[in-house]
């Protein structure tokens, strides 16, 4: 009746012990390393205002002196909004990509090029800005 | 008894032993962090280099473009479109002029308050610009550009008037150079709708600020003008591209 487990029996069920306790280290680990699953999230659709245009203008400068006769005027407003990109000699429509990116390339007047630039929508409403440049077939 | 006892330690021992090889071999924390280090080091120093070049850019070939209101010495200020600018005068500074009545050699004791320049040169940290070149230039070449946003109420050949968001009339002369566009098709006078909204880029001149005269008229298809909305907005000091 006190008769002990044989030994293979013992062998068998340390191996046992050690795959279960490999498991357990394995997924604890597991659980604490692992990033933050992102949660999947419903934003509900809503329908809003027009809002009213944004308007930065990254290049150019103002008050800059050029010395290349063609110019590239970007900048950053709402979405899909039209922007007027204005000198002296022309008036160009253009509209911002779905990121509110715009660019265009101008070509400049010999001396003072006053540039206006506005993005506006539909309901009537604009924002503008003006960059004054220069420019100069020689350097100074 | 003792074998077993022996056994089971070694197990364990084996087990640890495993484990943390198998760590060290998948998430090597310290390589991990130096790599980031190195990364970070390498964005901090391009930022810096940009930055650098930015500020560069930002201070030198400066041109300030305007009316001069003051001259001090050798120090000119000058009301740019925006604000007013200063400007250091040297022995080594340039003199032209466009304007044919004032003859060249110009210098700065040629220059009174009212006329018109371009100072060109670089700029220190406060915006103080010290000029390389100075031309005199012709106040009929600034013809000062707005672009006005509106409802089209009236219109003949001659001249149009348009209701702005802040419900006022503004009246804006046609001439022979007015372009008209619906959308981004050009088109004739006459095929702009009255009441539609339109955008037009109309230009003065200094003496005469109030005249404004249309060079495009811009119809937005189906746009409407929703007077609830608050006043267009205007970046910068000046809300149209004025001299003054």
């Amino acid at each position: 009746m006190n008769k002990g487990i044989g030994f293979a029996t013992f062998l068998l069920s340390m191996f046992f012990v050690l795959g279960l306790g490999l498991l357990l280290i394995y997924t604890f680990h597991a659980l604490i390393a692992s990033p933050p699953q992102d949660t999947l999230s419903f934003s509900p659709i809503v329908t809003s205002k027009p809002t009213a245009p944004t308007l930065d203008i990254s290049s150019p400068d103002d008050n800059s002196l050029i010395f290349d006769p063609n110019i590239l005027v970007e900048g950053r407003t709402t979405p899909n909004t039209k922007v007027l990109i204005s000198n002296e000699n022309s008036d160009q429509f253009i509209v911002s990509d779905k990121y509110g990116n715009f660019s265009q390339t101008l070509k400049l007047n010999l001396g003072i090029n006053n540039l206006l630039i506005t993005a506006f929508n539909n309901q009537g409403q604009l924002i503008s800005d003006t960059r004054m440049v220069f420019y100069s077939k020689q350097q100074l | 008894m003792k074998l077993k006892l022996i056994f089971l330690l070694t197990v364990f021992i084996i087990s640890i032993f495993t484990y943390s090889n198998v760590q060290a071999q998948t998430a090597s924390p310290s390589s991990d962090l130096e790599q980031k280090i190195k990364t970070l080091q390498e964005e901090i120093a391009s930022k810096a280099a940009s930055l650098k070049d930015q500020i560069s850019k930002q201070l030198t070939n400066k041109a300030y473009i305007g009316k001069i209101s003051q001259i001090t010495g050798s120090q000119i200020n000058v009301q740019t479109f925006k604000d007013i600018k200063n400007i250091n005068t040297n022995n080594f500074t340039i003199y032209t002029s466009e304007i044919t009545v004032k003859k060249e050699p110009l210098a700065l004791d040629g220059l009174t308050s009212g006329d018109y320049i371009a100072a060109l040169g670089d700029t220190d940290a406060n915006g103080l610009l010290s000029a390389k070149k100075i031309t005199l230039l012709d106040p009929t070449d600034f013809t000062p550009r707005q672009a006005i946003m509106g409802e089209l109420v009236f219109k003949n050949s001659n001249s149009m008037e348009i209701k702005a968001s802040d419900l006022k009339l503004k009246k804006i002369l046609l001439d022979q150079n007015s372009n008209f566009q619906i959308s981004d098709n050009s088109v004739n006078e006459r095929d702009i709708n009255l009441n539609s909204l339109v955008l037009v880029v109309a230009f003065s001149t200094l003496d005469q600020p109030d005249v404004l005269t249309a060079r495009t008229v811009y119809e937005i298809p189906g746009g409407h003008l929703d007077t609830n909305k608050t006043q267009p907005s205007q970046k910068g000091s000046s809300s149209s591209a004025s001299g003054e």
